[in-house]
């Protein structure tokens, strides 16, 4: 392991696997985290991660890293299914309240793809665009300016989704949203505020969206809406 | 203060002179009773007499007695003054078999004579029957008085001075608090043996939580000396009563039975000495006794409880009065998830422990909690009760974490400053650590969830190799080669368009068309002239020349080939800024062509002329147009 410096990020993943297949979790995961070390990742390595630390039944942690891989590969059915699992696992279960159809739609469609393929998409809308105003401009026929107008206005649409999946996407990674509540119990307080009234418990691994941040407390809130401010050193942030 | 009370009376009655009064002793007791009944029997003395026996009753339960009252009081009538003083011995008598009894006659000793009543007969009758005997003859007044008159003593009485055996009740605490501690006593004074004591009816104490404070069956005994008798005393019952509400509670009289061994006396001697009497009236030296059942009553005792004062009673009071102090121990502070912690709380010290309830403690909702186990180890010493209760609680965290117990609050009120106390506990802090738990087959039973659907199941594996990595934090979304890309697409796109547009202008312009094929199509006319001009075909070539050149102009300046005539073909060339040497000189090759043509002579002559004038005037004006 000391010279793992001197491997080559791929020699580091054929450990990893190595020492995952043997059962070897502890050392599986080292070897991912030197991995990522090297200051590269892919949504495989976080959720390859997120499995040695189940595996260890470390369920914050393997949130954590299951979530980290979806914010890469948001509509990967592996990470989806293992993180399910992880979360049946957990202390707190929250009855999650359905969103409205079209938040739905909204969100199955921006997790379609990751966040650099709606980019491209949106490019080649874009482009798909640009060739069918050409098509209305230039086309003397009105068949051909008819096409060329409609397709124009669908190509401008797709860019316009495109462009904000991309960017739903771009916002998700590069900001923190949410977190992974990592302490074993923590108590979520009505205001910033260690007196201030107890609300409810959450317990290692359950997800919370972070909104406000006063000193060291950050407001939360879990899947049910309930909505409260906890100490932000419970939480990694994602 | 009995006897100085007395010692006044005699010594008033001397200064007064009314001793001269003559003694009276009667008895007093009804003529007839009913089996079971309960009646008064009185001796009444006008003196003050002393040294009283009274008679054994035989036939006869004694309830109590002899109770001794006395009353005094003076009148004035007329100047003069009367006295009248009292002194009477009272006995509770129940009657327990019919027939019909003697009383016999009791004795006093006033002024050192010796003065009897006279014996009484009671008709004890069963409660069913008529009473049917109430002319006997003996039947009468219910006052026998009879003047006293000094007797011998008596001889083989069997007598039991009703004060032979009493029971006394005491309370330590007369108007004690609402659970503080008063204890009761029942002492029994004796001067005969006794055996078969039982209690009957074992003073209940309704309102009251109680805890007998004598544990063994054995009695304690001991001897005092009461007016110079000595009796055998023993506390048969003592109990610590602890109020449960206020107000006066009346503890009623106790009941006890017996079998007195009852001395059958030969001689009584009466010397006035009590100790002399009861040494000479012992068992020991009195041949025979006789077993005697008894019943005795206590004296009923009265109870004011008061209520807890209400200032400054703490909030999470709970009745314990006393004096306590707490203890709160933590077995161990650092466990792992799922073990089991003891949590120890000690209340000691005197007061209603029995009523202390657990107090309130919140405990991390992270805990499993159980019912405390409670143990109260409770001294019952003659002092009161005292002692332990001990809370157990078993806890056992369910996840990893550091917890706190808030510091547990216990209070009292305490009688003896009549204040209200709180004690608390330090606050315990509890690390949880991780409980063991293997990867693959844990238990989930403790948290909340109950589906455990993947038990058993298994996530999905790891992904292999080639693993795809890219830059950390490096988004094509927002980089520059994204916007860079999304530029060259629109700059693309308009310069597309600009070349797209011109060309299509060009096309579009159907004059700029022609003047482009025009060269061209003259070209060509020109060149099939040229081969008609080697055929010498006159006619086709006038023809290719003309039409050359006419179509010529009219593609070159995008004239339409019917408009254009020989009249109109000078200003129009003129209309599009032509040289007018050159239409001139075009215009002549038209014409030349034209007179050619239709002319007649030498033709072929004119040919070769009329096609290089044609050839030089195209290219004249091409030359000018560019």
């Amino acid at each position: 392991m000391a010279q793992a410096g001197a491997l080559t990020p791929q020699a580091m993943i054929d450990s990893a696997t190595n020492a995952y297949t043997k059962g070897h979790y502890e050392s599986a995961i080292k070897w991912y985290e030197q991995v990522l070390a090297t200051g590269q990742e892919s949504a495989a390595i976080y959720y390859n991660l997120g499995n040695a630390w189940f595996k260890l039944n470390e369920m914050a942690q393997a949130i954590y890293n299951y979530e980290k891989a979806l914010l890469l590969a948001p509509s990967d059915e592996d990470i989806l299914f293992n993180l399910k699992v992880a979360n049946s696992r957990i202390v707190d279960k929250i009855d999650i309240v359905p969103d409205l159809f079209f938040e739905r739609w909204w969100k199955s469609l921006y997790t379609l793809f990751p966040g650099d393929t709606w980019a491209w998409l949106s490019i080649l809308f874009t482009a798909l665009f640009l060739v069918a105003v050409g098509i209305f401009v230039l086309s003397v026929k009105s068949v051909q300016k008819k096409v060329g107008f409609y397709s124009a206005l669908l190509f401008l649409f797709l860019t316009f989704f495109g462009y904000a999946f991309a960017y739903k996407n771009h916002y998700r990674q590069s900001h923190h949203t949410h977190g992974i509540v990592f302490e074993p119990a923590v108590t979520v307080k009505s205001s910033p505020d260690e007196n201030s009234v107890d609300l409810f418990v959450l317990h290692e691994g359950t997800k919370v969206q972070l909104s406000d941040s006063l000193n060291s407390w950050v407001k939360i809130k879990i899947a049910n809406g309930s909505v409260g401010w906890m100490p932000s050193r419970a939480i990694k942030k994602f | 203060m009995k006897r100085l009370a007395l010692l006044l009376i005699s010594a008033l009655s001397f200064i007064f002179g009314i001793n001269a009064q003559e003694v009276n002793f009667t008895v007093s007791a009804p003529e007839e009773v009913e089996v079971g009944q309960t009646f008064r029997v009185v001796f009444t003395l006008n003196a003050n007499g002393e040294n009283f026996r009274g008679p054994d009753f035989k036939g006869f339960t004694v309830v109590s007695g002899p109770n001794v009252s006395q009353s005094s009081s003076f009148q004035f009538i007329n100047g003069k003054m009367h006295q009248e003083y009292s002194q009477s011995y009272t006995y509770l008598i129940n009657a327990s078999m019919e027939g019909t009894f003697e009383v016999r006659p009791a004795t006093i000793v006033v002024k050192g004579k010796t003065y009897q009543t006279q014996a009484v007969r009671i008709h004890v009758i069963s409660s069913g029957k008529p009473k049917a005997r109430q002319s006997q003859p003996s039947a009468g007044s219910t006052n026998r008085a009879n003047a006293g008159s000094p007797t011998e003593p008596i001889d083989d009485v069997k007598d039991i001075p009703k004060d032979d055996i009493f029971i006394k009740a005491y309370v330590s605490k007369p108007s004690p608090y609402v659970g503080e501690q008063t204890i009761v006593t029942y002492k029994l004074f004796t001067k005969v043996p006794l055996s078969n004591i039982r209690i009957n009816n074992l003073g209940t104490f309704p309102d009251f939580w109680s805890q007998d404070l004598l544990k063994s069956d054995k009695l304690q005994q001991s001897t005092v000396i009461i007016n110079g008798e000595e009796y055998v005393t023993a506390e048969i019952k003592k109990t610590s009563l602890f109020g449960l509400k206020p107000g006066t509670v009346t503890i009623p009289a106790m009941e006890m039975e017996c079998t007195a061994a009852m001395v059958k006396k030969r001689r009584r001697t009466v010397t006035g000495d009590p100790f002399f009497d009861s040494f000479f009236n012992d068992a020991f030296f009195n041949s025979g006794y006789e077993q005697v059942e008894r019943k005795i009553y206590s004296n009923p005792l009265k109870i004011n409880i008061k209520p807890l004062p209400a200032e400054g009673k703490p909030a999470g009071y709970a009745n314990a009065v006393g004096n306590f102090t707490l203890s709160a121990e933590l077995d161990r502070s650092e466990v792992k998830a799922n073990d089991a912690i003891n949590l120890r709380i000690k209340i000691s010290g005197s007061g209603n422990l029995d009523v202390i309830e657990a107090p309130q403690i919140n405990f991390p909702t992270e805990f499993d909690t159980y019912d405390p186990k409670i143990t109260s180890n409770i001294n019952t010493t003659s002092s009161g009760v005292s002692g332990i209760k001990t809370f157990e609680y078993l806890l056992i965290p369910r996840t990893a974490g550091t917890y706190t117990i808030k510091p547990i609050a216990f209070s009292f009120f305490n009688p003896a400053t009549g204040k209200y106390n709180t004690l608390t506990s330090p606050e315990f802090t509890i690390n949880v650590a991780k409980g063991e738990a293997n990867a693959q087959n844990i238990s989930y039973s403790g948290v909340n969830q109950q589906d455990l659907k993947y038990i058993g199941s298994d996530i999905r594996y790891i992904k292999l190799p080639p693993i795809a990595l890219r830059p950390v934090g490096v988004l094509f979304f927002g980089s520059g080669i994204y916007y860079g890309l999304l530029i060259t697409l629109l700059v693309g796109f308009a310069i597309s368009m600009l070349i797209i547009k011109r060309i299509q202008k060009q096309r579009g312009d159907v004059g700029l068309m022609r003047l482009r094929k025009a060269t061209g199509v003259a070209t060509k006319r020109l060149k099939k002239a040229r081969t008609h001009l080697n055929n010498r075909e006159e006619n086709a070539f006038y023809n290719e020349i003309s039409a050359a050149l006419w179509g010529y102009i009219a593609d070159k300046f995008n004239i339409p080939l019917a408009d254009l005539s020989m009249e109109n073909i000078e200003s129009k060339l003129i209309s599009r800024n032509v040289n007018t040497e050159t239409i001139k000189a075009f215009i002549e090759t038209l014409n030349n062509c034209e007179f050619a043509r239709f002319a007649p002579g030498n033709k072929t002559e004119n040919m070769e002329q009329v096609y290089n004038q044609a050839l030089e005037t195209i290219s004249r004006i091409e030359r000018e147009l560019r």
